[in-house]
């Protein structure tokens, strides 16, 4: 199995979270949130790209806005392969996560 | 949201070109997105910044994807052009053939420009090193300039300007014979040098001390070679040279005098020897009238040359002038010469060395660009012609998403592959043109110049000027084929460009015709000269150097044993002859109104040098030794002497020179005694033995081996401690024109080039045309045409193309060859059959060259070519 990085699988989770309008702006602006960090596009530009070319994710092409200079959004989707990918990497997260409460508080 | 106004054309440009076209679209939405977001929270100049961060940060990564997308269409280029070479074999050699061609005249070109231009850059101190030389000015207005000053000069103004840090006198010794125990040679390449010779010029010594190498009297350094020579493999040092039976401790052995010198020397005596001998000490180094000396100075660092040389008739009106007044009757000028600029701009009167020319540098540039230029015009024909081959390659191209920039950069990889195939052809052609180069510039140029970084950069530059040069256009045409245009229909575009390759192939045969022209004339006015009527018969005279004394005083009992040998017809001792050393002396003619000094060519000789030349007296008498008084008090002058002179009766003329006081007895007819470049100068001839360097001896045209041998022999007897050795007047004589029979060979091998590489090109045209015309051809035949018809239909066009290009040669070549005629005091005139002939011969050579393909189109079965459709 192909591995993720950690950005990867944050990337893919956050394109899950928000559904059509996942757009390169609107993933960066997520995970600054839920990071409460600083994310900058170029840092979320190139794991998109690195992920399309896997075949975990592919995109279309959306509305444009006028605040974007009239230009397209490119909207990004995770594909079946990303969502088999996704669900496999949980089953093992899940597997190395459980009792984790448990384990620390010995 | 209020849109903010923002400029980030040129942000937003770069951003466009970095990254790669599918991404480009939303990335610049995104980019504005976020920068209209930081616009609003943290106002303009932190949104610029940011942009223009993110601009930065993606340079890296995009410039990756670039270049490896860009290789992978080289890649492809490549490909396509290697199949295009193959495919059409005949088009392809002629390109790179005649390019490699073009090419090679160009790299020898820059060897020979960088060779000229390297004189004398070798010294550590070149640019601060000057030439003092002398230019001579007497009342009659007959000027002269020498490469030569006087003695006294070089201390003088060391001690008087401080600007002077270091001065240097040579004088040269040339011819004299050099012995160390068995061996015996005469040296031509002898100078007397003052010690400092070494501190002014970077000759490097391998052994002994540059300081203190010619400080005293009879000491001697000399080159590695002659060290060889003289003690083969035993140690030079402190070894004794015989000069001239005088000796000479040998105290240091320097490196060989580089080839790019405009003097080569290969033993530097010092000049205290001839200084310690009282009487030359006097005659020489203590006036400031005998110009004799090379006097080289060695300025400070930041000196104006210019300053300098304005002190200086400040410095002649206290020193010298009043002394050259009274000995040579006339003023002084001195002028400073930059070491570097002595060989290519110096023509001066006693040069060292012939130098070179910058006019033969600039011809020869101008002439190799020229040629390079009919190569690149070949291509840029046959490319176009052609395009219609291609106009399918670039269609599908532009329909696959081709962009015109990419079709103009395959075309231009295509072009340079060519380019750099043609180098790699031309660098075999240079290395096996080299023998013959070298004997048509009279230099050594070595391959060794191959690693010189000079070279390099010129041959990178020549490859990019022909490889973009013969792209553009071909790219620019080809690149604006519109797809569908040219996917539907079947038949050609290249006529669209015909108007184009008829102008360039007319600019081609203009050049070829204007060099056809310069070859003729240059060719004619050599013959001109060679065969122009020289006042004197130059054949069969054999001049024989004298070299010990007591030839000179017995001549006439030598002149008169001579003549007991029936092949000798007569002979004389000079000065010098025809075309080798004239005397420039003052002489002061005397008129009604007093003495006038005058600055004239004088010849040295006996009563016998008139009739051994063969030359012709027209008013008055030659010398006769029946005349006692011919050898004291008559002088001969020739023609020019009596018209620049203005001397209404000749014979009546009273001259004095020195303490001879005299007539004049004869004029002789005009005679070339030097270049037929100048004008005959007025010349003075009188019987005076002392200043005699030659025996010339006329002898019968048959038998020449034998009076040699009979020569040899009688001089074996009368000076027995030289060899001997001789020349023929007229060899000698011929090596004036050296420098135009150079140039003659020059334009005959660079027309020659030139007319070959156009034809060429004019090859390729006729196959093209042939090949489009295949049907129509075999149309006409069916229809009756006879193959004359056909060759004729073929040959129409390229003749019209050639007479049109005459046109333009003609007036070209005229004003050019004007000029250059100019130069010369005797020249030809510039008929029109020299026209018409040049014309002619091109038209005659690009008819033939276009007759292989008119011929074999003529006579192709028409069935063959009809019978596919």
């Amino acid at each position: 199995m192909r591995n993720l990085t950690r950005k990867e699988e944050l990337i893919m989770l956050s394109i899950l979270h928000l559904k059509n309008k996942a757009y390169l702006v609107a993933i960066a602006d997520h995970l600054s949130k839920v990071t409460k960090k600083k994310v900058s596009l170029t840092s979320v530009h190139l794991p998109l790209s690195r992920l399309e070319k896997k075949g975990l994710i592919d995109s279309e092409y959306g509305e444009s806005t006028a605040v974007r200079g009239g230009r397209r959004k490119k909207v990004y989707q995770i594909t079946r392969p990303g969502f088999e990918f996704l669900d496999e990497t949980k089953r093992i997260s899940d597997l190395l996560w459980k009792d984790y409460i448990n384990l620390i508080a010995k | 949201m209020d849109k903010p106004k923002h400029n980030l054309k040129v942000l937003e440009f770069l951003l466009r070109n970095l990254v790669s076209v599918d991404d480009r679209e939303n990335l610049a939405g995104d980019f504005e997105e976020m920068y209209d977001r930081i616009y609003h929270q943290k106002g303009k100049a932190r949104a610029v910044f940011w942009y223009f961060f993110q601009v930065i940060i993606l340079f890296p990564v995009c410039m990756k994807n670039d270049l490896y997308w860009s290789l992978t269409m080289i890649k492809n280029y490549l490909k396509t052009a290697f199949r295009n070479i193959k495919k059409f074999k005949s088009y392809s050699f002629i390109n790179i053939f005649g390019m490699a061609m073009g090419m090679a005249c160009c790299i020898l070109i820059v060897l020979f420009v960088q060779d000229e231009l390297s004189f004398d850059r070798y010294h550590d101190k070149a640019d601060r090193i000057v030439r003092l030389v002398d230019g001579f000015d007497v009342k009659g207005g007959l000027s002269r300039y020498y490469a030569l000053s006087s003695a006294p000069f070089a201390p003088r103004l060391k001690k008087e300007f401080p600007e002077v840090e270091e001065t240097v006198r040579i004088f040269p010794g040339r011819g004299r014979m050099v012995e160390y125990e068995e061996k015996k040679f005469y040296e031509d390449y002898l100078f007397f040098a003052d010690a400092s010779l070494f501190k002014v010029f970077t000759f490097p010594l391998i052994k002994g001390d540059p300081e203190t190498a010619l400080i005293s009297p009879h000491t001697i350094v000399v080159s590695e070679k002659i060290a060889r020579k003289y003690f083969g493999s035993k140690d030079p040092l402190n070894k004794i040279l015989t000069i001239n039976n005088q000796d000479y401790l040998v105290t240091g052995v320097m490196k060989e005098v580089p080839e790019n010198s405009h003097f080569f020397a290969n033993l530097f005596a010092s000049l205290k020897t001839l200084e310690q001998i009282p009487s030359i000490k006097k005659r020489y180094f203590q006036s400031w009238a005998r110009h004799e000396f090379y006097t080289y100075l060695l300025l400070q660092e930041s000196t104006s040359v210019e300053k300098l040389e304005a002190k200086l008739p400040g410095f002649i009106e206290r020193h010298a002038a009043a002394q050259i007044k009274s000995i040579l009757g006339g003023k002084l000028y001195s002028r400073l010469q930059p070491l570097t600029s002595i060989h290519l701009h110096s023509h001066l009167q006693a040069e060292l060395e012939p130098n070179g020319d910058i006019k033969y540098v600039t011809i020869f540039s101008v002439i190799a660009l020229f040629v390079l230029l009919i190569a690149c015009v070949n291509f840029i024909n046959l490319a176009t012609a052609r395009s219609f081959n291609r106009s399918k390659e670039v269609g599908l191209r532009k329909v696959v998403g081709a962009t015109r920039y990419q079709i103009v950069k395959q075309f231009l990889s295509e072009s340079l592959l060519f380019t750099v195939m043609a180098l790699g052809l031309s660098l075999v052609l240079v290395i096996a043109a080299f023998p013959f180069f070298n004997s048509l510039t009279g230099k050594e140029i070595g391959l060794n110049l191959f690693n010189r970084f000079f070279l390099m950069g010129s041959l990178f530059l020549i490859l990019v000027f022909v490889g973009v040069l013969s792209a553009s256009y071909p790219a620019f045409f080809i690149s604006r084929y519109q797809p569908a245009q040219v996917l539907r229909q079947h038949k050609k575009t290249g006529s669209q460009s015909s108007f184009l390759r008829k102008s360039l192939v007319v600019f081609q045969f203009s050049i070829s015709i204007v060099l056809i022209i310069s070859t003729v004339v240059v060719l004619n006015q050599l013959d001109f000269l060679r065969n122009r009527k020289l006042g004197f018969d130059k054949e069969h005279v054999v001049v024989i150097p004298i070299r010990s004394h007591n030839i000179r005083s017995n001549a006439e009992a030598i002149k008169s044993e001579l003549m007991q040998n029936p092949n000798v017809l007569s002979s004389t001792v000079t000065i010098g002859v025809p075309g080798g050393v004239v005397a420039g002396d003052a002489i002061q003619l005397v008129t009604e109104d007093g003495k006038k000094t005058l600055s004239l060519d004088m010849i040295y000789t006996d009563h016998d040098y008139i009739k051994t030349m063969g030359m012709e007296i027209i008013e008055g008498r030659d010398f006769s030794k029946q005349m006692s008084t011919d050898a004291t008090q008559a002088f001969i002058i020739n023609e020019a002497a009596v018209r620049k002179l203005e001397l209404e009766e000749p014979l009546e003329t009273r001259f004095e020179w020195g303490d001879k006081r005299g007539k004049v007895i004869g004029v002789v007819k005009d005679f070339q005694f030097q270049s037929l470049r100048n004008e005959i100068n007025p010349l003075v001839i009188h019987v005076w033995l002392q200043n005699t360097f030659v025996f010339a001896v006329r002898v019968r045209p048959d038998n020449i081996p034998q009076t040699l041998e009979f020569l040899k022999t009688k001089w074996k007897e009368l000076d027995p401690a030289h060899p001997f050795d001789y020349s023929f007047m007229d060899e000698t004589f011929d090596q004036i024109y050296k420098g135009e029979e150079k140039l003659g060979q020059v334009f005959s091998s660079f027309s020659f080039l030139a007319i070959f590489i156009a034809c060429l090109g004019l090859f390729g045209l006729s196959i093209f045309m042939v090949e489009t015309r295949t049907k129509e051809i075999g149309i006409r035949k069916i229809l009756g045409a006879s193959a004359g018809n056909i060759m004729l239909l073929l040959s129409k066009k390229f003749t019209l193309l050639v007479l049109t290009a005459n046109l333009i040669a003609w007036p070209a070549a005229y004003v050019v060859m004007r000029k250059w005629l100019q130069s010369f005091a005797y020249r030809i005139p510039m008929e029109p059959w020299i026209f018409v002939l040049s014309g002619f011969i091109a038209l005659i050579v690009a008819l033939w060259t276009i007759s292989f393909q008119a011929v074999k189109a003529a006579f192709t079965d028409p069935v063959k070519t009809l019978r596919y459709e």
